[in-house]
């Protein structure tokens, strides 16, 4: 090796990062984070045997932890391995089979799997703890001993498989590993699994008892302000150790949310087969979230409204949902709350001298929306939730701003152009324009066709 | 938690952040991935401050290391995603950057997590080797090892992409 492929290496590696940023809001996520943190270490201290370990069986709950959120305890063997199945498929041996089956062929990859920083070199005996019924078919949650090595050190450790039925044969959904020996600092969801959604349509959701009241959210509520609330929580009775629940079958549960009650005092469960990824888990590399789903965000560029195109730079010093300085709107609560923007922003400077900022942007398992940001001269800042939009609609984006501000048109690649009841069009603007209030109508016009849209 | 940090962290972010975004993206591969790994590395940071405020910067990098590499979940690999920049849409770079960029994320990727890391605080963080021993709690000699082989890895796999320009600006030409 020599001098020219390090500074090659250097030279690539720079290359690649050059246009990364960071998130213009990292400062508040990490301080979410630290918030969510600290209420989570509330949860355990006040009911560290209570909250996930029902899910799989017992497995970490019963280990303790600290104020600093050390988990500090000699190996043991894993509580309640050995304990009988439960639920109603418990004395069904074909089934369990069926599943050990389906589990072993998924959990041998991680055996073979390339370019992990872990390898598990060996997979010990299984445990199916949960076999049972539910409208959209059969669940089951099942356990197996392994020893994972890193630089050639051994970690004892247990895989947590989910399957549910489709068509017709149990199918790993979601799995996942946790070291017995490590603390669980190192964890994104320590042990946090509390319930998943059964069936290809994911149209009934299963939850483990946690051991006090439970509730579940099938929807948020977008305000006009742009706050989300949740305010269709319904509580969950449990039975056997299990609640089964129908919920609306859809592709994407993103939007469903199951919390302890009272509702906000404490951190949601986290669930499993959520989204539409059923068959397509491997063992890999890259850790991510499921970025190639279309989610009807408009794939559109930055516009100015009034000024030169392109805006970008101009656009990024307006606010924006994940932009605001202290504490982000458009986020839930109580759910999935990663918030998505959409590449498509328009901003400019409204008749009042505010700047107007507008996009588009998805929570998961709901339709893409559009949002506003406006902001004043005296520095306020202003969000409205627009709502959803139809991305094929001859004028997608029509956003009737306040105060007497006008409106936001948009569509890519068209000519808009405005006019005021009989008058003549005029302010003819490519892809994006901030027409007044008094307009009636926009021309789009686009490969030498138009269509006239009344406003107002 | 202890005294909440101040303006001391929120300067060492502003600061620092994007440098330590860009060194988790390598060691990650994945533009999310590499933001959460910032946002977690970051939370510890901040709920330590009164103890590292006066050396943030190596923690955060350990802390960086440390998620990249103790990664215990099963990882789950999901069809090939396009990265989402925040790019001029007219830039005649892009495109090249975006190819180079997947061929340096499958390279990275092939790299044993150590081995990757070594590389990058290495060459990319340009650490000397006795700091790098000390973020991977390694010796000296298995640093040397370790950015060797890795070196000659990403050569072998990037050698293409070194024999032919990559973009207008010339580089690597």
């Amino acid at each position: 090796m020599n001098s020219a492929d390090e500074r090659d290496i250097r030279n690539v590696m720079s290359e690649v990062t050059r246009d990364l940023e960071p998130s213009p809001v990292l400062m508040e996520l990490v301080r979410r984070k630290v918030r969510r943190r600290n209420r989570q270490h509330g949860l355990l201290a006040a009911a560290a045997a209570v909250v996930l370990l029902v899910a799989v069986g017992g497995v970490l709950a019963l280990r303790p932890w600290h104020a600093d959120n050390r988990y500090d305890a000699p190996l043991a063997p894993i509580p309640g391995f050995d304990q009988p199945t439960r639920g109603d498929l418990a004395g069904d041996n074909r089934y369990a089979d069926d599943v050990t089956t389906a589990w072993g062929a998924w959990a041998r990859q991680w055996q073979v799997a390339k370019g992990n920083s872990y390898r598990v070199t060996e997979l010990g005996a299984t445990n199916l703890t949960w076999a049972l019924n539910t409208p959209a078919g059969r669940v089951a949650v099942i356990e197996q001993e392994l020893t994972v090595s890193e630089d050639h050190v051994d970690h004892p450790g247990v895989a947590i498989g989910y399957l549910t039925d489709i068509v017709g044969r149990p199918h790993v959904v979601d799995a996942l590993w946790e070291p017995l020996d490590q603390p669980l600092e190192q964890l994104p969801f320590p042990g946090g699994t509390g319930g998943m959604l059964a069936g290809a349509d994911r149209s009934v959701l299963v939850v483990f008892d946690p051991g006090g009241p439970v509730g579940y959210s099938v929807k948020r509520t977008y305000h006009p302000d742009g706050q989300i609330t949740r305010d269709d929580w319904k509580p969950l009775h449990f039975t056997g150790g299990v609640a089964v629940v129908r919920v609306p079958p859809r592709a994407d549960q993103g939007a469903i949310a199951v919390a302890p009650r009272p509702y906000g005092q404490s951190q949601p469960l986290w669930l499993v087969n959520t989204a539409d990824n059923a068959g397509i888990y491997q063992v890999g590399t890259v850790p991510s979230r499921d970025q190639n789903r279309p989610d009807g965000r408009l794939n559109w560029d930055t516009y100015h409204l009034n000024g030169p195109n392109p805006g970008t730079n101009e656009c990024l010093r307006l606010p924006s949902p994940v932009s605001y300085p202290t504490r982000s709107p458009f986020t839930d609560p109580l759910g999935a709350s990663e918030i998505s923007e959409g590449p498509f922003t328009a901003c400019g400077t409204t008749p009042d001298g505010s700047g107007v900022t507008i996009g588009d942007a998805v929570l998961p398992g709901d339709p893409a929306f559009l949002w506003y940001a406006l902001r004043s001269p005296a520095g306020t800042i202003r969000y409205g939730y627009v709502g959803p939009f139809d991305a094929s609609a001859p004028l997608p984006v029509k956003v009737t701003l306040p105060s007497g501000q006008g409106y936001v048109v948009a569509r890519k690649g068209a000519v808009l152009s405005y006019r005021i009841n009989n008058g003549p069009w005029q302010g003819a603007r490519e892809n994006a324009a901030l027409v007044p209030a008094e307009a009636t109508a926009v021309q789009v016009a686009t490969n030498g066709s138009s269509t006239v849209v009344p406003l107002g | 938690m202890g005294q909440e940090p101040g303006t001391g962290f929120d300067d060492f972010v502003r600061g620092r952040a994007g440098a330590l975004l860009r060194s988790a993206y390598l060691l990650t591969g994945d533009r999310h991935a590499a933001e959460d790994l910032l946002q977690d590395a970051l939370e510890r940071v901040y709920r330590r401050w009164s103890r590292i405020a006066t050396s943030p910067e190596a923690y955060a990098r350990r802390a960086l290391v440390n998620g990249a590499t103790n990664r215990w979940r099963l990882r789950r690999r999901r069809p090939e995603a396009p990265l989402i920049d925040a790019h001029d849409p007219a830039d005649p770079d892009h495109a090249g950057r975006v190819a180079l960029r997947a061929v340096v994320e499958n390279a990275l990727r092939e790299l044993p997590a150590r081995q990757r890391a070594t590389v990058v605080l290495r060459y990319f963080d340009d650490l000397s080797e006795a700091e790098v021993a000390s973020l991977l709690n390694c010796s000296v000699g298995t640093v040397k090892t370790h950015a060797s082989r890795g070196l000659a890895r990403l050569r072998t796999a990037l050698g293409p992409t070194f024999d032919a320009p990559v973009s207008p600006s010339g580089r690597n030409s």
